[in-house]
């Protein structure tokens, strides 16, 4: 039971097996070379993407390929964001996103509490209609949306971007196991005082449920920056393409010029890698609460 | 009235779609002509369309190779993390680092690496002596290129939910093992295999219906081709239907897929009994 | 009470992480954002004129900013012409364009101006996408209409009904690295007289140095740059009344057989990349490859972007001659518009003989209208841009430009025939005649389909 001394926070549920102290001495070397090479393994493709976004058009056509660039030519970033408008992509990416995240966050941590906690006929038969949609691909609605956000005039516009995503059975799902292991108690000794259900959910339910609501909100945020798809469909002029699709409309106008292209992909992705760096923690416990969620 | 704002946008968004979906399946829908009902035709043309059933096919054999690929990488990876090791948790996070990049950027990345002259992973085989194929335009090479970069992308998902599996275990299971003389495989065929089957059905679930909607990779990599040969269901929804204005026809393809993810997800949920230890349950 | 303060602990890291990472975000949008302002120019009314102002979205394909420039400069020429009327210009690559235009018109969510090419124009106009021009035409004689090129007339017609004013049109040249050829010491191809195939591919062959991975040849994978090997072989694609493939007929199949070889035998720069349409110019443009076929519209990107000295000549003749097709491009004004008369005045700025000269001066190809061509002629490179005319003309021996003919299907006929043809002619696989085998009847039923949409519609 040993739990972890590199001083990295981790929750103290954790429980990693620690290296034995009696096997061989060289085991956490052995272990070590594995897990460092196969971290080298995975990077590499992460950390190409950097160094030819600093290459020189000339260091990018060696052949064979050359790591470092022998001169870092920072200017494929200016260069990038002359050819096509990343800051608005970016923008248009963050509004996506964050408005998708905030939405399924306050929808679904609503809907949860009623199915944790409220009872009304007909609770468990719409909880497994939401069950149920959770193993239906997104792809296979994604016309008779595209259909109903024409209907609403909402092409090419956020509404038409975030609203169809805002609501989701997976978060419903999450939250409402969380919202269950909350003691009843605790909001009992509320309501005897009389709260209403509204205020015991804000003033109970909510603040405890901090870091499901930070998780589903830090997963939803990464999703939607990442996904292409819905909105290659939805947007379609610089007002609200999202950088997932002004990459690809990027790799058509600069099809070989790969150091530009690498630059325009740093950029896309930096900002993701600084909110995974940033909220690991709550991220990876999204992953795992998923995982146990499927049980 | 918590439920409203979720029921709402759920039936209009998710559920009303679901039942359209099926409907349109049943019509020759052009987007700026309106629709038509045609019975079964669109069912009866898939038959004999070679596209779809090449997309069809494709996806399968993605999906075939990359899952058990990702899974097993990715409960080796969990079983490597998870010990207590000075720094362990950096290489947890480099694991997952494939994950959170944004698909379409680290695919262009990729594209590059597959390039026959002065791409990377060819420059690596060189180095042991192989003379890579020229990847992406190779009707062979090009699905498993695809098949590399997606199990890359993905392994570090399921790390962390086996990991999450893993330390779920009690440790007493380990301990009396120890005592009764078990070597270190035989504890883990034993007691961490079977204690982590449930988790294992999640990620296999997870992985398969993850692996059945790949498009961005096709769509940046390869656009589908050489010929068909990287066409997904997905790309093939998206080409008939919003290139070919044939909303009705990518419907049925839509459908197709749906009852194919229903039908090996519930198979899958089916055979657990065999093999998915339930005993000790943990709520 | 202890959990409690812990999940507060926690939903404070939180909102401080959002603030931290929202604002390193927002930061760097904000970044970008000054990085590329200005493009956007004046935006609202500006009055004057006497009539309404009017704000007109137009909707353009672009593959460099120099050519984004060229046209944001014919916006503000509308401006000026025109106060009343600003136009908007909302630019995409040619790839995403038409996939675009599509579920925008499906959506009524399109421009008011339309960037439109000739050989897509069926699938468009057939599904009443675009207005028809003919009554404007006739009340605005300052328009000039006799002026355009009558096969580019033709081309944007649909039903006899002009649907587009036209700015360029042209047909195919083999342009050719002039310092490869000097390198090799070999004398560059004639301009005034097509060579044959069989001259072409020992040129090919010999200005070929695999290990060094230069090549004699590349061209693009679409299918637009197969068609003149199949004509030029005496071949077609489709019959008089298009109604059913002729690419089995043994002429188109040699057509593509011949070209298949180029590639089969290495003589041509292997395709790398089925995701970039573009695949066979960007080789041209690395300064590798010595013989490259495109249109006159490249001219301004290969002045921008070729770091070698080039050149122009007619495309090879096959047994049949040099043959090759007349494709243009216009715009035209959506059947959505509100402003539709603005808009045709807009197009008519755009279109009109001063601004066909300064597209014509900055490279943008061949101008659509006779009285710009004079400009055509005075630019370099390519030295030899009179053969245009000639070529268009058919005043080159053995030379002939027909209208690219095309049909309501025509986009879903392009995508089959990448999917089923490309790999054949490119990576012989299939053969080509077991490709033709799979093509000939989809392609039949795209015809009967388009047949049938052009009825409706």
């Amino acid at each position: 039971m040993t739990t972890m001394t590199s001083g990295v926070s981790e929750p103290a549920r954790t429980r990693s097996r620690s290296v034995q102290p009696g096997t061989s001495s060289a085991f956490p070397y052995i272990l070590f070379a594995i897990l460092a090479g196969t971290a080298v393994i995975t990077l590499i493709p992460v950390v190409w993407m950097l160094l030819t976004a600093l290459k020189t058009p000339a260091d990018v056509a060696a052949d064979p390929p050359t790591w470092i660039p022998e001169t870092l030519r920072w200017a494929n970033f200016s260069d990038a964001w002359n050819f096509a408008p990343f800051g608005r992509y970016l923008i248009n990416s963050l509004v996506m996103a964050g408005g998708i995240a905030i939405t399924q966050v306050v929808t679904s941590a609503l809907a949860a509490y009623a199915f944790a906690r409220l009872r009304f006929p007909g609770r468990d038969a719409l909880f497994y209609i939401y069950l149920g949609t959770l193993i239906i691909p997104p792809q296979v609605t994604v016309i008779p949306q595209f259909l109903i956000v024409r209907e609403l005039g909402w092409v090419d516009s956020f509404a038409g971007l975030i609203i169809p995503q805002a609501f989701t059975a997976f978060g419903v799902f999450l939250l409402r196991q969380f919202f269950m292991g909350i003691p009843y108690e605790l909001e009992e000794a509320a309501r005897i005082d009389g709260a209403s259900r509204f205020q015991s959910f804000m003033r109970i339910i909510l603040p405890l449920s901090g870091p499901a609501l930070a998780s589903l909100a830090i997963f939803a945020f990464m999703f939607h920056w990442n996904n292409l798809l819905w909105p290659l469909i939805v947007s379609n002029t610089d007002k609200t393409i999202p950088i997932a699709v002004g990459l690809t409309r990027f790799q058509g106008e600069r099809g070989t010029d790969w150091e530009l292209l690498m630059a325009a992909s740093v950029i896309a992705t930096v900002p993701v890698l600084i909110a995974y760096f940033a909220a690991q923690r709550w991220f990876v416990q999204g992953i795992a609460m998923s995982g146990f969620g499927g049980r | 009235m918590f439920l409203l704002p979720s029921v709402v946008g759920f039936f209009i968004f998710t559920a009303f779609p679901v039942v359209a979906a099926i409907g349109l399946a049943f019509y020759d829908y052009d987007l700026l002509f309106g629709r038509e009902f045609n019975g079964l035709q669109n069912f009866q043309d898939l038959v004999k369309d070679d596209v779809f059933r090449a997309a069809f096919v494709n996806t399968l054999y993605f999906t075939l190779a990359s899952v058990p690929l990702s899974v097993v990488l990715g409960l080796g990876a969990a079983l490597l993390v998870n010990h207590a090791l000075r720094g362990v948790v950096i290489f947890r996070t480099i694991y997952l680092l494939p994950y959170v990049t944004v698909t379409v950027a680290v695919a262009l990345v990729w594209r590059w690496i597959y390039l026959p002259e002065v791409g990377l992973m060819n420059t690596i085989l060189g180095w042991v002596g192989i003379d890579g194929p020229n990847w992406l335009t190779s009707k062979t090479w090009a699905m498993p290129a695809l098949i590399i970069m997606s199990v890359w992308k993905s392994f570090g998902y399921n790390m962390v939910i086996f990991l999450a599996g893993l330390q779920a275990i009690p440790q007493h299971l380990y301990d009396a093992a120890k005592v009764d003389g078990a070597t270190a495989w035989k504890r883990f065929i034993h007691i961490t295999l079977p204690m982590l089957s449930p988790t294992t059905l999640f990620v296999m679930v997870i992985s398969f219906i993850g692996s059945f909607q790949v498009f961005d990779q096709a769509l940046v990599m390869t656009n589908g081709g050489p010929g068909t040969s990287t066409t997904t269901l997905v790309l093939y929804i998206y080409q008939a239907g919003f290139q070919s204005y044939k909303m009705g026809y990518a419907s049925a393809i839509a459908l197709v897929l749906f009852v194919v993810v229903a039908a090996v997800t519930a198979l899958q949920f089916m055979l657990q009994r065999r093999w998915v230890y339930e005993g000790e349950a943990r709520r | 009470m202890k959990e409690r303060s812990g999940a507060a602990a926690h939903a404070f890291d939180r909102r401080e992480f959002l603030r931290v990472t929202g604002a390193g975000v927002a930061g760097l949008g904000l970044l970008g954002f000054a990085g590329c302002g200005g493009d956007d120019g004046g935006g609202g009314g500006g009055g004057g004129g006497g009539n309404e102002p009017v704000t007109l979205r137009w909707s353009m394909w672009s593959g460099s900013p120099e050519e984004t420039q060229v046209w944001q400069d014919l916006a503000d020429d509308v401006k000026a012409k025109y106060p009343n009327i600003t136009v908007k210009l909302e630019t995409t690559t040619f790839q995403t364009y038409w996939d675009k235009l599509q579920t925008q018109v499906a959506s009524n969510t399109q421009a008011d101006i339309i960037g439109m090419q000739a050989q897509r124009m069926p699938g468009f106009a057939a599904r009443g996408a675009l207005a028809p021009l003919q009554e404007q035409i006739d009340r605005n004689p300052s328009v000039n209409y006799q002026d355009f090129f009558p096969v580019i007339q033709d081309a944007l017609s649909f039903e006899g009904q002009p649907h587009a004013l036209a700015y360029d049109l042209g047909p195919p040249l083999l342009y050719y690295n002039r310092d490869l050829f000097k390198a090799a010491r070999i004398p560059v191809p004639s301009s005034t007289e097509p060579m044959s195939w069989e001259e072409f591919r020992e040129l090919a062959q010999r200005l070929t140095d695999a290990g060094s991975r230069q090549y004699g040849y590349a061209q693009d994978w679409g299918f637009d740059w197969i068609i003149p090997w199949i004509w030029s072989n005496g071949g077609d694609y489709m019959n008089e009344d298009a109604s059913a493939s002729t690419l089995d007929a043994p002429e188109a199949m040699e057509g593509m057989q011949f070209l298949s070889d180029l590639y089969r035998d290495e003589i041509a720069a292997p395709v790398t990349d089925f995701a970039d349409p573009t695949a066979g110019l960007n080789r041209f443009l690395s300064g590798r490859v010595a013989m490259h076929p495109n249109g006159p519209w490249q001219i301004v990107n290969l002045r921008a972007n070729a770091k070698f000295n080039f050149d122009v000549a007619p495309i090879p003749a096959g047994s049949a001659g040099s043959i090759a097709w007349a494709a243009g491009s216009g715009f035209g004004v959506s059947s959505a518009t509100d402003n539709a008369d603005a808009a045709f005045n807009a197009i008519s700025v755009i279109t009109g003989e001063e601004a066909l000269k300064s597209l014509t001066a900055a490279g943008r190809g061949y101008p659509a209208r006779q009285s710009a061509v004079p400009i055509f002629e005075e630019e370099r490179p390519p030295a030899h841009a009179a053969i245009v005319e000639e070529v268009l003309n058919s005043e080159i021996a053995r030379t002939e430009t027909r209208p690219f003919r095309s049909t309501a299907t025509w986009q879903e006929t392009d995508v089959m025939l990448t999917q089923d043809l490309i790999p054949s002619v490119f990576l012989g696989d299939p053969s080509i005649e077991e490709a033709v085998r799979n093509v000939k009847p989809k392609f039949d039923a795209l015809l009967t389909r388009a047949k049938d949409i052009e009825s409706r519609g």
